[in-house]
């Protein structure tokens, strides 16, 4: 067997790391450890000098296997594979060890145990390395066709976007009809333009586009598959069922308004939601007397409904600003907890709809308004004093909130939700419109309360993202699966049941029944490995032994 | 954002990855305590490992306690990845829960006692049982029948218990040959229980009798093959 050959390169981040642990003790101490044959400190490894130090090292002292002990591999574990490539060696063979998230910056105020921890860090890193197995990206073919769940103005605009690229799109909306919430809506802020304008302009271009498959009244029932080749089964009210299959799949679901009836004495009449009064404000010979009363965060924000409803504010601004505009006299009240106007563009609304004269009072949590037959009672605790505002029309910002079935489709889909039902990306910031399962990517409110151009733009970045893999019709996936030792395996089945992504399955074999992994499908979660009560299963890139060997490592100063 | 320097973190894919093997492994090399991180029930990013790694803990809990180490030195914690905070101070009162425990005694006894537990870990039926968890809480078992939590917590206690005292009936016995008077003595079980055990032993032929010490049977351990021919 070849020798074993670690190189450790030790990161000082500048001062992110050199600032708070002793560096040049770590790297000596790695030069100890069993296996390393050269160490070295850069000052930024990341950086051009520091990945040719790396490939320059790999040549020069025949490493067989690279540390970096740095930062996150969340962000800088493809660099580093990459640079293992480009100097011959396998980029499997790397290992990162985070001293930076996991030590400097977090024991500011130790140096010496932090230091030592790193070390330890280190050291447990080796022992793992010099396991690690080379392995090769897996390669799978991907269909070059795309599911779109909802066909509101996220959906139908991946839709278009993704046929006009030259993908086959089938679109599945739950209604019989196409264009979602906007077909309620009257005007769209900042750049007030007409909701109906927007979406019919979509509606018209998806529905020319013969590249785009229709089904509505469809929603979906079951899932197969991963990326490259999804089946989707969807089920209509006459529980007709339909197959499809795709490459990749865009969720953009929605959401539906919260029922506005607990609150307030809502009536529909004149206790209404600001959804409500879009479509009276559409019409052009509406008559308003005198006083609309706004109330922000309605049945959001409290323990029920913990988050913000993220549109409710601006479009309470843009309807009082319609409102002023359509008849100076009408007194205008906002009563708010807390604005939401993010950007230029929206600060801008809210000076002018203060400067038409829309007032704005503030409430807290503690003491809500309260709505009688005539008035509107509050308490401005900025002021110190209690106002009681007659009106002639009130209006609640209710959230938008989650589908009662997002956790049915979650299930379907595979794909987590948050703890209020919102469906929920890879990563808030590195991926947010991707799912960490490969393949399915989210827009639109499903995922956050979000405006129209915010759901445009999130659709139009999801086709991109999504035309990737049709692109290029495969897809390289990690080699980060179940391996099975069939022998051991005695086809119980507990590993099939238990696999969240329904890779694995029981198959007939002249040795009897059998668990069989289907590589595409695994996502290299760990469940079966760590359940088979018959140790058939370990993980590859994380195999028992590896992890052993670091658990042992951690005690072996 | 700062805590304090006693963890050392190892990277799994999800909590579903940690084998209750880990854990133990983990006690059995030197360590105080294990603290493993998964996500909030419904978030997992693999859907569900996280329930399966929550099953697992339930056996690692009965069994620490049952080696006379407490409970507390396996904690489960579920995060966001976005949630800074909890971790650092759910770690944190990890951490100082370990320290007021002190470290993890090393005599004879609690090694023997975590070495049978390993064994237990590694052995079919517990790695079974908290396969079946959430299935035994949704679909049922076999004949349908659901089980509430305190049932499942009621059934992983006494598995655990009686896994864990089988495994260290066979390593003392695999010493030397004992009587029952001496096993429950060095074991710390009720004599009646270890009569009960090693009647069961004997029944399954882990054990069998070898010779008497002061006119009571002795007992060493039998051909234990099929018992221990997962363990590595
Ligand atoms: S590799 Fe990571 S730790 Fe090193 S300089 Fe780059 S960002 Fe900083
Ligand atoms: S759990 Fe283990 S023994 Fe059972 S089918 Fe899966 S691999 Fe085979
Ligand atoms: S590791 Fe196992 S349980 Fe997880 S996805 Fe792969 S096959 Fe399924």
């Amino acid at each position: 067997m070849e020798e074993t050959r670690i190189g450790v390169f030790v990161c000082k981040c500048g001062t992110n790391i050199a600032g708070f642990l002793d560096v040049s003790d770590i790297a000596e101490y790695s030069s100890t450890l069993p296996d390393v044959v050269f160490t070295k400190v850069n000052l930024f490894t990341c950086s051009e000098a520091g990945i040719s130090e790396i490939k320059n090292a790999i040549v020069q002292h025949n490493l067989n296997r690279v540390v970096v002990s740095a930062c996150t591999p969340r962000t800088h574990e493809p660099t580093f594979r990459a640079a293992c490539q480009e100097a011959g060696l396998n980029p499997f063979l790397f290992e990162f060890v985070n001293i930076r998230e996991h030590v400097s910056w977090v024991h500011k105020n130790d140096r010496e145990k932090g230091t030592k921890k790193a070390r330890d860090l280190i050291r447990m890193g080796v022992a793992r390395a010099a396991l690690l197995e080379p392995k090769e990206f897996i390669e799978v073919p991907v269909l070059n066709e795309a599911i779109i769940i909802g066909g509101g103005v996220a959906g139908l605009s991946s839709a278009v976007s993704l046929a006009k690229r030259g993908f086959k799109v089938h679109l599945v909306e739950r209604s019989n009809k196409l264009g979602g919430r906007l077909l309620d809506l009257n005007i769209i802020q900042p750049e007030m333009t007409s909701a109906k304008g927007i979406i019919e302009d979509i509606l018209h271009e998806a529905e020319n586009l013969p590249l785009i498959n229709i089904y509505k009244g469809y929603k979906p029932v079951d899932l197969k598959g991963c990326i490259g080749a999804y089946k989707m089964i969807v089920e209509n009210s006459k529980k007709e069922t339909k197959e499809i299959d795709s490459g990749v799949i865009i969720l953009a679901s929605g959401t539906r308004m919260l029922d506005p009836s607990p609150y307030y004495g809502y009536n529909g009449r004149n206790i209404i939601t600001q959804y409500e009064l879009e479509k009276l404000l559409s019409n052009e010979d509406l008559e308003i007397n005198n006083n609309v009363v706004m109330i922000q965060c309605v049945g959001s924000r409290n323990s029920e409904n913990v988050f913000c409803g993220k549109i409710c504010c601006m479009e309470a601004i843009k309807n009082s600003i319609l409102l002023k505009e359509r008849d100076d006299r009408i007194d205008v009240y906002i009563i708010y907890r807390d604005i939401q106007a993010l950007g230029h563009e929206n600060e801008r609304l809210l000076r002018k709809a203060k400067n038409l004269g829309v007032r704005f009072i503030h409430y807290s949590a503690e003491k809500p308004p309260e709505v009688t037959k005539d008035a509107v009672k509050i308490y401005s605790d900025i002021l110190n004093r209690e106002f009681n505002i007659p009106y002639s029309l009130a209006v609640l910002a209710t959230p938008q909130i989650p589908h009662s079935d997002a956790q049915e489709l979650s299930r379907i889909l595979k794909v987590p939700t948050d703890e209020n039902n919102f469906f929920l990306e890879a990563h808030m910031k590195l991926r947010p419109i991707d799912f960490a399962t490969d393949g399915i990517f989210i827009c639109g409110s499903a995922r956050w309360p979000c405006t129209v151009n915010e759901a445009i733009y999130q659709a139009e970045a999801c086709a991109a993202r999504a035309s990737i893999p049709l692109g290029n019709g495969k897809v390289k996936v990690e080699p980060i699966n179940s391996l099975l030792d069939e022998d051991i395996c005695r086809g119980c089945g507990l590993c099939v049941s238990l696999c969240p992504y329904k890779a694995i399955e029981l198959v007939n074999t002249d040795k009897g029944k059998k668990a069989k992994i289907i590589i595409a499908a695994c996502k290299g979660c760990g469940v079966c490995g760590s359940t088979c009560y018959r140790h058939a299963i370990t993980m590859s890139h994380y195999k028992d032994e590896q992890l052993l060997a670091q658990i042992e490592a951690c005690f072996k100063e | 954002m700062q805590y304090a320097t006693n963890v050392r973190i190892i990277r799994v894919m999800c909590g579903g990855r940690v084998d209750l093997e880990m854990i133990f492994s983990a006690f059995l090399n030197g360590a105080d305590g294990v603290f493993i991180g998964t996500c909030l029930k419904g978030e997992c990013h693999y859907t569900s490992g996280n329930l399966q790694a929550e099953a697992r803990i339930i056996f690692a809990k009965h069994i620490l306690k049952y080696t006379g180490l407490t409970e507390k030195r396996v904690k489960l914690s579920m995060m966001s990845s976005a949630e800074s905070g909890k971790f650092v101070s759910s770690v944190s009162d990890f951490i100082e829960t370990i320290i007021a425990e002190g470290k993890l005694p090393d005599d004879a006894n609690t090694q023997r006692k975590l070495h049978a537990a390993y064994r237990a870990v590694m052995g079919e039926k517990i790695r079974w049982l908290a396969g079946k968890k959430t299935e035994f809480e949704t679909d049922g078992n076999l004949y349908g029948e659901k089980f509430t939590p305190h049932e499942i917590n009621r059934l992983f206690r006494e598995v655990a218990q009686d896994e864990v005292l089988t495994q260290e009936i066979i390593l003392l016995l695999e010493n030397s040959p004992l009587t029952i008077k001496e096993l429950a003595e060095i074991t710390n079980i009720p004599p009646r229980r270890a009569v009960r055990q090693i009647a069961n032993m004997l029944r399954l032929g882990i054990v069998r009798q070898d010779g008497s010490k002061d006119n009571a049977p002795a007992f060493t351990a039998g051909n234990n093959k099929r018992l221990i021919e997962v363990i590595r």
